[in-house]
C-alpha cells in the first residue's frame, strides 16, 4: 500500500487524518474500475477548511471615507423607505428591496419608474456589503456609487439630476436638520448616497446554520444538507463560483441563458468593460437567503431553486459564449434534492424592520413634480 | 553519501520508433505527446531523489495528467481548485485514498512498488493522472521519433525496459562500460498492453 502523509499548509497543528484504507485488492485499468470511494458526510466533518473559502460571514469592512454612526445609519435607514426620493413619489429603495421580501421584491423583473418592468431582477441587499462589484453587470464597485443609479436612472427612480433631489429634500426641515446634523451642511447626492449605504451596510444576515457548521458546529447540518454541501463543493462545483463567505466570486459569467424574459439586448457586463468575453455575463449572486429570494438569475427566468438546479444540471442554457465552468452535471435526484435541501441552510437571522415614520413635507416644492398630490 | 555521481559511469542513448511507422515525421506525428518511458533494471542505486514531483487538481484536471516517479519518492497533490477533490487509486499495492481537502492543503503520497498507477478523482470522474513508478533513478521521458539518453549510469549489467501506451514492451541486454557510451535504439513494437509492468 502507498504511503502517503497529509501536509496543512493553511494551518499549523496536529493533522487529523482523514484518510481512509480500502481493502479493495488488485490491479484496475481504466475499463474495469471497481466504484470509488464514496464521499461522506463524516469526510465533511473532518475538513479543516472548506473549498472556496467558504464561511461563516465576517465583520463588515467599512469604507474609512464613510464610518458608520449610529445618526447617519438612522438618516439613511429613513432615507431607503422614503417614496419621495423617485420623482413621482412612488416608490422607495424599499419597493424593489423590501424587508418583508428579504429586501428583494420576489418579481422575476423589477418595477421601475411608473411600473415599467425593468430588464433585470432586483438582488437582494443583503449583504451586499460584502460584495466588492455591485448591480448585475457590476457598473458599482460600492454601495454609495451604486446608490446614485437607481435614484438618477430615469427608468428607475428618475429623480433627474443632483439638484432635483437635493430640492426635494431640502423641502422637507426635518430632512434639513437631520442632514445638518449628520453631515454638518444641506443635503446632496453624495450625503444621501453615504448615508443609504450605512444603512445598507447593517443589513446583514450572520447566524445561519451554515455559518454555525462552519464554525465548528457539526451538528447543525442535516445529512441531506451535508451531502448537498458535498455536492456544492464536489460534483456540482457550485463553489467554483459561488464562494467565499458571502458566496459569490464578484465576477461575470455566461450561463447561456436564450434572452427572452428580460431585455433581448441586455448585453450584461459587455456594456462596462466592452470585453467580447463579458457579453452576456452577468455578475455571480450571493446564495445566502437565496430560498427567500425567488424568482432566480438575473432575468428572473427560474421560479424556483429546483430550476436553478435543473438549469445547472443540464449545463446551462444554449445561448452563445457559455462559460467553460458551465457543463453537464449528470446529478442523481437525491443530488438535486440534497443541494436545494443545502441551499436552504443559508438562511441567516434577517433583520427584522418596518418604514420609519416619515418626515412630513413643510417647504415649498420643487418644480416639475410628477404625481404630485 | 556526497557524490551523486560515481567516479566511472557511461551513458546509454539512442533513437525511439514505432517499428510500424516508416518515416521519422510520420513516427513523430504517430506518437505525439505519447509518453516512452525508458529505464534500467539492475541498478543497485536503491535511494529516492529528493526531488518532489507535484500532480496539482486544477480546473477539475490532474495537472500534469503523467508523471515519472522513481520508488520511494514524494508526489505532492495539492488541491488548486475551489472545489474539492477526493483523489485515490486501487491500482495494486500502490492502491491509497487521500479524502477530502481545500485549497491550500496538500497531501502527499509514496509509492513502494514499481508500476502504473492510475490516479482518479472519486467526485470527478474524468480525472485521470497516470504515475510510472520506476525502480532507480536511471530512467528517461521519450517520445516516438525523439531520443533518449541515461546519463551517470555506473558501470555494470542492466536490462533496458521501454513501456509506451500502444506497444510491446520492448526490453534489451546492455553493458554499460566505466566511461564512454552504449547506444541502444528503441525499436516499439505494436501490440498488447503491456499492463503486467504494474505487477512488478
Amino acid at each position: 500500500m502507498a504511503r502517503h502523509e497529509i501536509v496543512y499548509k493553511a494551518s499549523v497543528g496536529v493533522a487529523l487524518s482523514a484518510v481512509l484504507f480500502f481493502s479493495l485488492r488488485g490491479f484496475s485499468v481504466d475499463d474495469h474500475r471497481p466504484q470509488p470511494p464514496a464521499i461522506t458526510p463524516q469526510m465533511l466533518d473532518t475538513m479543516k477548511v472548506l473549498p472556496g473559502g467558504l464561511a461563516a460571514l465576517p465583520l463588515v469592512t467599512i469604507p474609512s471615507d464613510n464610518p458608520q454612526t449610529p445618526a447617519k445609519i438612522e438618516l439613511g435607514k429613513k432615507l431607503f423607505f422614503d417614496t419621495r426620493l423617485s420623482l413621482d413619489r412612488s416608490s422607495s429603495c424599499a419597493t424593489c428591496h423590501s424587508p418583508e421580501k428579504a429586501f428583494a421584491d420576489g418579481l422575476a423583473r423589477a418595477k421601475g419608474f411608473q411600473g415599467a418592468t425593468l430588464a433585470r431582477n432586483s438582488p437582494t441587499v443583503l449583504n451586499a456589503a460584502y460584495n466588492s462589484a455591485q448591480f448585475w453587470d457590476g457598473r458599482a464597485a460600492t454601495l454609495d456609487e451604486q446608490c446614485k443609479g437607481p435614484l438618477l436612472a430615469p427608468a428607475e427612480m428618475n429623480m433627474l439630476d443632483e439638484k432635483h433631489l437635493v430640492d426635494r429634500l431640502s423641502s422637507i426641515s426635518g430632512y434639513r436638520h437631520e442632514f445638518q446634523s449628520v453631515f454638518g451642511g444641506s443635503p446632496s447626492l453624495d450625503s444621501v448616497t453615504r448615508a443609504v449605504a450605512a444603512f445598507e451596510r447593517t443589513l446583514v444576515t450572520p447566524d445561519s446554520r451554515f455559518d454555525h457548521y462552519a464554525m465548528g458546529d457539526k451538528n447543525s447540518l442535516s445529512d441531506a444538507e451535508k451531502r448537498g454541501l458535498i455536492v456544492f463543493i464536489g460534483k456540482a462545483a457550485c463553489s467554483e463560483c459561488h464562494n467565499g463567505p458571502n458566496f459569490t466570486d464578484n465576477k461575470y459569467h455566461n450561463l447561456g441563458i436564450l434572452p427572452g424574459h428580460g431585455n433581448p439586448d441586455d448585453v450584461g457586463r459587455f456594456a462596462v468593460t466592452k470585453n467580447p468575453e463579458d457579453r452576456n455575463a452577468f455578475k455571480t449572486p450571493t446564495l445566502r437567503n437565496i430560498a427567500l429570494t425567488a424568482p432566480y438569475m438575473h432575468d428572473g427566468s427560474s421560479a424556483t431553486l429546483e430550476e436553478v438546479v435543473e438549469l445547472y444540471d443540464r449545463g446551462g442554457g444554449d445561448a452563445p459564449n457559455k462559460s467553460k465552468l458551465i457543463y453537464k452535471l449528470n446529478l442523481s435526484a437525491q443530488e438535486k434534492a440534497d443541494l436545494v435541501a443545502f441551499m436552504k441552510s443559508l438562511n441567516g437571522t434577517l433583520p427584522q424592520m418596518k418604514a420609519p415614520a416619515m418626515y412630513p413635507e413643510s417647504g415649498p416644492q420643487s418644480k416639475g413634480d410628477l404625481g404630485r398630490q | 553519501m556526497l557524490l551523486t555521481v560515481p567516479a566511472h559511469a557511461g551513458s546509454v542513448s539512442g533513437k525511439i520508433r514505432l517499428v510500424n511507422v516508416s518515416t521519422p515525421a510520420a513516427n513523430q506525428a504517430a506518437g505525439e505527446k505519447e509518453n516512452v518511458v525508458i529505464w534500467l533494471e539492475g541498478a543497485h542505486d536503491s535511494k529516492p531523489p529528493e526531488t518532489t514531483i507535484k500532480i496539482s487538481q486544477r480546473s477539475l484536471q490532474f495537472s500534469p495528467d503523467f508523471a515519472i516517479a522513481v520508488k520511494g519518492q514524494k508526489i505532492e497533490m495539492p488541491n488548486d481548485d475551489d472545489v474539492v477533490h477526493n483523489v485515490y487509486s486501487f491500482t495494486g499495492q500502490n492502491q491509497f485514498n487521500l479524502g477530502l481537502y481545500a485549497k491550500g492543503e496538500s497531501r502527499t503520497v509514496v509509492f513502494d512498488q514499481t508500476g502504473i498507477v492510475d490516479v482518479f478523482c472519486s467526485i470527478h470522474h474524468q480525472m485521470h493522472a497516470r504515475v510510472f513508478v520506476v525502480p532507480t533513478k536511471y530512467f528517461a521521458n521519450g517520445m516516438p521519433g525523439h531520443s533518449f539518453t541515461l546519463a551517470d549510469v555506473p558501470p555494470g549489467k542492466y536490462v533496458l525496459k521501454a513501456w509506451h501506451q500502444r506497444s510491446r514492451m520492448m526490453q534489451k541486454f546492455i553493458i554499460v562500460p566505466a566511461s564512454g557510451s552504449v547506444t541502444a535504439d528503441i525499436n516499439l513494437e505494436s501490440g498488447p498492453q503491456p499492463a503486467a509492468m504494474a505487477r512488478q
